[in-house]
């Protein structure tokens, strides 16, 4: 990367910390502002736009999100197969998490701070009109992966 | 106002839905989606402006992310829609068509008074 791209990024991650983000806020934004304008080429103003812009659009949404970011708490459950993937559910189901989303070997959850309520998981294989089938019993679909539907239902003392 | 100064202010209320509703494709990574967007002819969504709508979402549940490494570069965070995103986008597209509508019939000839 030459000179004015790494400037840029150094005066970006020195912006975000300075609004108040912690060090790894900053260089996760960082890291990506530097994948993209790799991808681009040329002018960092040009391709990310001004850094004070760039810098108060990253400190507004947080503004933005103070109620969400509050109400949630998120983890990724890495490793996660065909194999171990219900295992791992259901101890994280235990432990109040709700799965809201999957990638390769990655499961990710959330859950209000101090949940006592737990939640557990089913996988079967088929179509979108299994869906309407399990909600009768208050399975909600969590996520899918390939062939797979994941379900979520909060678990009732 | 000029034309782009109005173009940016419509974009700024509508990114976030254009940004879900691209990745009803599938995952995309941010650079890709700014190339995409553009294709659409929404103009140039420069990053700063694309990595705070994207968290913003990520934060709200709508989307899921995760980083794929790339060849000796920084690698590339990938972003899909979870199903509350899809649910959220269904909604809010339903509310925009309908004040698209609206807008539509004032800006008419009649300027929606007959």
């Amino acid at each position: 990367m030459n000179t004015s791209v790494n400037t840029y990024l150094d005066e970006l991650a020195a912006g975000l910390r300075s609004c108040g983000l912690t060090s790894d806020e900053a260089d996760e934004i960082v890291r990506e502002a530097a994948s993209h304008v790799r991808e681009a080429g040329g002018d960092p103003v040009e391709t990310l736009g001004p850094l004070d812009e760039f810098v108060e659009a990253v400190v507004s949404r947080g503004a933005e999100t103070l109620e969400t970011s509050a109400l949630w708490e998120h983890r990724t459950i890495e490793g996660a197969t065909a194999f171990n993937e219900m295992r791992l559910l259901e101890e994280a189901g235990r432990e109040g998490w709700e799965l809201i989303g999957c990638a390769p070997l990655r499961l990710y959850c959330r859950r209000r701070p101090g949940e006592l309520v737990g939640w557990e998981y089913r996988r079967k294989s088929g179509g979108p009109r299994l869906d309407a089938e399990l909600a009768r019993d208050g399975w909600k679909l969590a996520t899918t992966w390939l062939i797979f539907r994941y379900y979520g239902r909060r678990i009732t003392a | 106002m000029s034309e782009s100064d109005r173009r940016a202010l419509w974009l700024r209320g509508l990114l976030d839905l254009c940004v879900l509703a691209v990745l009803r494709g599938g995952e995309r990574y941010g650079y890709e989606l700014a190339q995409l967007l553009e294709q659409c002819g929404l103009g140039q969504i420069k990053g700063g402006t694309l990595y705070p709508v994207l968290g913003r979402l990520a934060d709200s549940g709508f989307l899921v992310a995760h980083w794929r490494e790339g060849d000796g570069g920084p690698g590339r965070k990938y972003y899909a829609l979870t199903q509350e995103g899809l649910a959220f986008l269904d909604r809010q597209s339903d509310l925009w068509r309908s004040f698209d509508q609206a807008v539509h019939a004032v800006l008419s000839p009649n300027g929606g008074t007959s």
